[in-house]
């Protein structure tokens, strides 16, 4: 039975929360990367305070993650009977209790709108994991309504989004250790108005091969990270979305034949020629993401891959529309 | 507003500032080997671009030498061809075709006009272009009232079905006479030819509207890019 300080403090804890996940949300640049690092963050500190009475059996992830728990059983804070822990290879699943969780209250306001969600327990446990084992962890977790239970993973980290690693630094920002610089879409639409003034037979091609050559890199990066090329291309469209090209999503992938169909939203250049009077006629804008979707099935198909933009929300419907397929040998005339 | 249609050169559509009306015609004419071909390629590359469904009949090659082309100017033409935004129709190959789109059976331009319309015909609720490479060769055996009444009757039609269609002549396979009528027929006429010191030839370009009386004739050079096509040199006069 909680005393009234408990509901309290638990209430304040569960909005402090709450409020970091609305607020995360609205930042760019791996929003979510930040709420992770928070609630890391919290169980970090813990560890600092109590850390030494916290000495697992061995270093199996499960026993690290065991370790800490029964430690904050001790400190009677944790009503530990309310986890399982299982080991599947280098992962550990979390098997938790919703109703016997502090942070429930925290955890039903995230799905009810929609927000990031970092499970704070779990993220003490990836705090532990790193701790103990000096290596980058990550969480994820699946609530099961019917059941009332939360099915968490903590697993080692593949891959971290470039954008996700945006430091402002001695008066330089960098992304994943670049310099890096940030403009609205007004620089970028000057920048498209001055070469379509100069030179205009070269803009379309211009953009088409900055997106492909500077996509290629990070292509190339994420692929060695996942298995399925569901997987990699979501990471890739990620990516994309972060660095605020819109959203990107797939809409069909035949490995077979090297061809796919991918639908963006709220493209940033559809925004940028939006109302501008730029080109003499309505037509397809999205250039640079249309190299950047080339190279990226490039990488994947492991072969040259050309994608044309079939619709363009800057002409008509409410989403921009790439076809991919390989890209043919001339044939013999 | 209606809207309107252009060469996707940006010299030569400066040329033409309020564009070309869907149901304009163009006549292209110019000696062999000067880069009407060329433009061919970028007006319809221009009408993929503007979301228009494009039909290129190949009179003088096969289809595929214009698919080659497209694909040096790293166009996705499976895309478009898988999409049937782009038809490549063969109208060389006759009988022997093996492409998804042919003509067979020229020897009568009744039957031509019949099987081009056909054609038109599936792609009517759609902004169409279409370019016939070269038109002249088509209309070699035939004489010249047959010719010239198979263009009155074709594009009006063309016109009624709001088709932007750009017709390509080679110079010296028609007779003058009939060139001449048949310019008058057009909205637009383009003239591409070699100029300047035969050691080094130049190409010049001439393009002007005969029906409204305008034409320009003030020849401007225009050199071709294997990266990016035509590029046209307005404020160059010769």
């Amino acid at each position: 039975m909680m005393n009234n300080y408990e509901e309290v403090y638990l209430k304040i804890i569960n909005s402090i929360y709450l409020t970091l996940s609305r607020t995360t949300g609205t930042i760019p640049f791996g929003g979510s990367h930040f709420l992770e690092e928070i609630t890391r963050g919290v169980g970090e500190q813990i560890l600092d305070d109590y850390g030494e009475q916290l000495i697992p059996e061995s270093t199996r992830p499960s026993d690290i993650c065991k370790a800490y728990l029964e430690g904050l059983g001790h400190l009677e804070f944790l009503d530990k009977g309310a986890f399982r822990l299982e080991d599947e290879g280098n992962e550990v699943i979390v098997i938790m209790n919703q109703d016997r969780c502090i942070y429930q209250d925290f955890c039903q306001g995230v799905h009810e709108e929609g927000l990031l969600f970092y499970c704070p327990r779990l993220g003490a446990l990836q705090s532990a994991l790193k701790k103990a084992l000096n290596v980058e962890y990550s969480t994820e977790v699946e609530f099961e309504p019917e059941s009332g239970v939360c099915r968490g993973r903590v697993f080692p980290v593949k891959h971290r989004l470039r954008t996700e690693m945006v430091h402002f630094m001695d008066d330089t920002l960098d992304i994943a250790g670049e310099r890096a610089v940030l403009f609205t879409k007004d620089v970028y639409l000057s920048f498209l108005v001055a070469v379509n003034e100069y030179a205009p037979f070269i803009l379309k091609k211009v953009l088409f091969d900055t997106g492909y050559r500077s996509f290629l890199v990070v292509a190339r990066e994420v692929k060695g990270h996942y298995e399925t090329p569901e997987d990699y291309l979501r990471v890739c469209f990620e990516e994309m979305k972060s660095c605020g090209m819109g959203r990107i999503e797939l809409d069909l992938l035949d490995i077979s034949s090297s061809h796919a169909k991918i639908n963006c939203y709220k493209s940033f250049e559809v925004a940028v020629v939006k109302g501008i009077k730029l080109y003499r006629t309505p037509r397809v804008t999205c250039d640079l993401l249309r190299g950047m979707l080339s190279a990226c099935l490039t990488v994947i198909f492991e072969r040259p891959i050309i994608c044309e933009e079939m619709q363009c929300a800057a002409v008509e419907g409410e989403y921009c529309e790439f076809h991919a397929y390989p890209e043919e040998e001339n044939e013999v005339e | 507003m209606k809207t309107r249609g252009f060469f996707g050169i940006d010299g030569l559509d400066r040329a033409i500032p309020q564009g070309m009306e869907y149901g304009s015609q163009i006549l292209v004419h110019g000696d062999t080997g000067v880069g009407k071909t060329v433009l061919a390629g970028e007006f319809l590359k221009e009408g993929l671009v503007c979301g228009d469904t494009c039909i290129y009949v190949a009179c003088d090659e096969p289809p595929t030498v214009m698919r080659n082309h497209l694909r040096e100017f790293k166009v996705g033409v499976m895309a478009y061809e898988e999409a049937g935004r782009l038809l490549l129709v063969d109208a060389y190959e006759e009988d022997e075709s093996r492409e998804r789109h042919f003509i067979a059976n020229q020897y009568s331009l009744e039957k031509y006009a019949v099987l081009e319309s056909n054609i038109l015909e599936q792609h009517a609720d759609r902004k169409v272009r279409l370019v016939v490479d070269s038109l002249s060769t088509l209309l070699i055996p035939f004489s010249q009232e047959d010719v010239l009444e198979f263009h009155r009757s074709r594009l009006k039609s063309l016109r009624k079905k709001g088709i932007l269609a750009l017709d390509v002549f080679v110079d010296g396979v028609l007779d003058e006479r009939v060139m001449t009528i048949t310019g008058h027929f057009y909205n637009v006429n383009v003239r591409m030819k070699f100029g300047g010191p035969k050691a080094r030839p130049e190409r010049l370009i001439q393009v002007g509207k005969v029906k409204s009386g305008r034409f320009d004739a003030v020849p401007h050079r225009f050199g071709i890019s294997p990266v990016f096509g035509i590029i046209f040199a307005p404020d160059v006069e010769v």
